[in-house]
């Protein structure tokens, strides 16, 4: 599963934001994009674009971090044999033509011909196998699907079959999803659990590593070679790939003034700056801002372990009615432009699997009530709530403060540990019933249940249930997308009575770049198709 | 002179054994794992375990330390588990940005404290030096942070004569490294000179009612000779020391600085290892930053030598 991180970030990146912001399957650009195709004029080819990115990669192994640098980087470098578009819909990228047995139990994969990694050889069978396999075994979305295989193989140089031991619906989303790259067999013998060093980051896309500098920057230059596909409509990570730019620079920037500073003077032409940049930025006749696809799921996460009052659902169910999200929402999102104040699961972009269901429940607010349904559940009037929070990410302690406000007016305390955030983590690991709230924010750019966090996080609050992974199943088992939609409602209402996690908000996330940059699809850090106007 | 250097080297083994031997426990003692960090917290406990097998986590903490000493003591300071190198090629690469910083900065402060002082001593009514000495307690009470931020807002964004942030290898790229090394040097260059002149006037201060200094001029030497050739060498000593210690403290990374500046030195690495729980990697910088307060110390000591003939003796 995919669970975002924001970063870091700058920091700050860092690697403990690697574990909250999952990969780039997201994709998909707004309509209005000031500098979509349509209107930006005849293509430039050459010229190099600098690029801000909050923090070092660490690594460009895709299978071993999941953080969102490497999986925007990675995008540009590796391709999968699907993709998705614009509306989140997996598109074949390395496929060619692929069938599915009667029995929608056996698939069969037909590799575009003339494809080749970046070192001049050619894609073969061998190379998706080997990948696949290394996904199955140890990508998180790869696991759950592994369940469900029976196995894996090269028929020929450019056939890939797959046979598995029941129908699984969202399979073809699944490798799509971040995580499946393919990259060449030779390169993955003996790699460990930490992943491959830069000399095994060779794809098939359109540009290749030229570059890294430790903690600088990472640089990408054509890949000649390259063969792009023809559909020109496709958007997203699908379809036609023309890398007019010589060159795209990632330069690490973790301090948000000078990411500002930096595009302000044109030392970059693009950045992904924090929430509280964006209105001045907007009102910035320099630089161009807008909204990407997409979005991050904010959530409050109860604790359903033992030795939490909050394992019984009448303490969850007071807390979200508890919560004035609204008012959260003023206080720490980015103003409307940036938050959308659904329940949903998923992005508003993602036409497959975005839901309403639970809206009513998500809207709810009633204090009152709230303090009853806690007395009921053993939370009094004069009782401690153990917050654990981070301070990696200003919002999540702005969050814990105001839900200490709110919960501090029906009479129960509260006790807020702040910690940075692999400490958060480990704490919580260290000690499952020690606390009784925390904060995160996901990625809620998915293609599939088995990505969704809420839907996964047993292991982490005691969350899972028969009844949920029930529900998985037979989402799973879907056979048409009426059934799978109709699951997927089923899915988000349940989270909605059971609250694995209480959603605040969705952040929308934007970027900002130079007038010049012209051809950007607002696709999170990808760059083939744009070029630099002279 | 053979006795000192040998004194040192005992000194560094301890100093070196006792930083790495807390660096071990401590970062492992705040909660936070690793592996954790990276799979997030939805990974399975079986990913998690193989991923810190993989690290080298695995095993008790006595025998994860014995074994970390072994490896020391062979010359082997492990890889970091973020960058997926040598921690000794990621320490080396983020070293060169702090060293070069910390090496311009102290030495145009030291020549900027050396001429504003002199100037004072010799011309002590003139407004200009006047002007400057009361500036060098300014200097002293404007935080690194906020100088560096009006830098850039004047320099880089209004007039854009430099850039606002960045680092470029000044061997390999001087064209497009000395302009983005002007302003973090200038901002630490404005603090750092001041210290220096006020430290340095107060020695020299103490040194001009000496005796000598009238025997001196008695020989006919102009205030400008006795200034150079007698005030200053017998005035620098306190101010090397000084210089020895604040050099030492910017070696060992100028955090805000880099940061504001986007420069990949030791402090933002040693920052970006500790909030990823990179062990290896916290321990190596760690090391390394004592080793070089050691060695400067020692250069200090060495320079007392060279410039104070008594302790030559001695």
């Amino acid at each position: 599963m995919n669970v975002l991180k924001s970063l870091r970030a700058g920091l700050v990146s860092v690697a403990a934001a690697s574990a909250l912001l999952l990969s780039g399957c997201a994709g998909g650009a707004t309509s209005s994009s000031p500098s979509s195709s349509a209107d930006a004029g005849t293509p430039v080819r050459g010229g190099g674009l600098v690029v801000a990115v909050p923090t070092d990669p660490q690594s460009l192994d895709m299978v071993a971090n999941p953080g969102q640098v490497t999986a925007h980087i990675g995008n540009m470098l590796y391709e999968k044999l699907f993709e998705v578009d614009k509306t989140f819909t997996a598109r074949p990228m390395l496929v060619d033509t692929y069938k599915q047995s009667d029995d929608r139990l056996t698939y069969t994969f037909r590799l575009r011909a003339g494809v080749t990694f970046q070192d001049g050889n050619p894609l073969t069978a061998a190379d998706v196998v080997a990948s696949l396999e290394r996904w199955l075994k140890s990508h998180v979305t790869g696991q759950q699907v592994a369940a469900d295989v029976k196995s894996l193989k090269a028929t020929d140089d450019t056939t890939v079959t797959l046979e598995l031991k029941k129908p699984r619906y969202p399979l073809i989303d699944e490798l799509a999803s971040p995580g499946a790259e393919v990259y060449e067999a030779k390169n993955l013998k003996g790699v460990p659990a930490t992943g491959f060093a830069k000399e095994g980051a060779v794809g098939t896309g359109p540009y290749k590593l030229k570059s890294w500098d430790i903690g600088q920057q990472v640089v990408l230059e054509r890949y000649d070679g390259y063969k792009s596909r023809t559909e020109e409509d496709w958007g997203g990570q699908a379809g036609a790939k023309h890398a007019y730019l010589d060159t795209v620079t990632y330069k690490v920037v973790a301090d948000q003034d000078a990411v500002v500073n930096g595009l302000q003077t044109g030392q970059w032409a693009h950045a992904m700056p924090g929430d509280d940049q964006y209105t001045p930025l907007k009102n910035n006749p320099a630089v161009v801002v807008s909204n990407l696809a997409g979005a991050n799921q904010n959530v409050l996460i109860p604790n359903f372990n033992q030795g939490s009052k909050f394992s019984d659902v009448r303490a969850r169910q007071a807390l979200n009615l508890l919560m004035d999200k609204p008012a959260l929402n003023a206080a720490t999102g980015g103003g409307p432009d940036l938050t959308a104040e659904v329940g949903a699961l998923v992005s508003q972009d993602n036409k497959g699997l975005y839901s309403t269901a639970g809206d009513d429940v998500y809207r709810q607010h009633d204090p009152n009530k709230a303090k009853e349904l806690f007395a009921q559940a053993g939370v009094n009037a004069g009782d401690t709530v153990r917050i654990l929070t981070s301070s990696s990410y200003p919002q999540f302690s702005q969050w814990a403060v105001l839900l200490q406000d709110q919960l501090s007016k029906i009479g129960i305390k509260t006790k807020i540990d702040t910690y940075d955030f692999p400490t958060m983590l480990g704490t919580i690991t260290k000690d499952p019933g020690g606390w009784d709230i925390t904060t995160l924010f996901f990625n809620a750019a998915l293609t599939s249940p088995s990505q969704m966090p809420a839907l996964t996080l047993g292991a982490f609050n005691g969350s899972g249930s028969p009844e949920l992974a029930k529900l998985i199943e037979d989402y799973n088992a879907a056979t048409s997308p009426e059934t799978a939609r109709t699951l997927m409602d089923q899915l988000q209402a349940f989270v909605w009575q059971q609250f694995p996690v209480i959603t605040i908000s969705q952040s929308k996330l934007y970027a900002a770049y130079s007038p010049k940059l012209k051809g950007y699809d607002t696709f999170y850090r990808v760059f083939w198709n744009s070029w630099l106007q002279k | 002179m053979a006795g000192l250097l040998l004194r040192r080297l005992r000194d560094l083994v301890v100093i070196l054994l006792i930083v790495g031997t807390m660096m071990f426990f401590v970062i492992r003692l705040i909660p936070g794992d690793p592996a954790i960090a990276i799979l997030g917290p939805t990974a399975r406990p079986e990913d998690v375990e193989a991923l810190r097998q993989s690290m080298g986590l695995s095993g008790s903490l006595w025998e994860q330390y014995l074994s970390w000493l072994g490896n020391v003591a062979g010359g082997d300071f492990g890889s970091s588990i973020t960058y997926h190198a040598p921690v000794v090629g990621v320490v080396a690469e983020h070293f060169v940005p702090t060293l070069t910083l910390a090496v311009i900065s102290t030495v145009v402060s030291f020549f900027v404290a050396v001429l504003v002082t002199s100037w004072n001593a010799v011309s002590p009514r003139n407004p200009v030096a006047r002007a400057l000495n009361l500036l060098s307690s300014l200097g002293m009470a404007i935080p690194d942070f906020w100088i560096a931020l009006i830098l850039v807002l004047v320099f880089a964004v209004s007039l854009r004569w430099f850039p606002s942030s960045g680092y470029a290898d000044l061997f390999t790229d001087p064209v497009a490294g000395v302009p983005m090394l002007v302003l973090p040097v200038v901002c630490l260059v404005i603090g750092q000179s001041a210290l220096f002149t006020l430290t340095l006037r107060e020695s020299v201060l103490g040194e001009l009612p000496h005796t000598y200094l009238r025997t001196a001029r008695v020989k006919g030497l102009s205030e400008r000779q006795v200034m150079l050739r007698h005030v200053l060498p017998n005035a620098l000593m306190p101010l090397i020391t000084q210089l020895g210690s604040n050099f030492a403290m910017m070696v060992g990374g100028i955090v805000i600085i880099e940061s504001i500046f986007v420069i990949p030195g030791l402090g933002s690495l040693l920052m970006g290892a500790v909030s990823t729980r990179d062990f290896p990697l916290v321990q190596g910088v760690t090391l390394f930053v004592a080793l070089m307060f050691v060695v400067v110390n020692l250069i200090v000591d060495l320079s007392y030598a060279l410039l104070d003939p008594k302790v030559r003796v001695s």
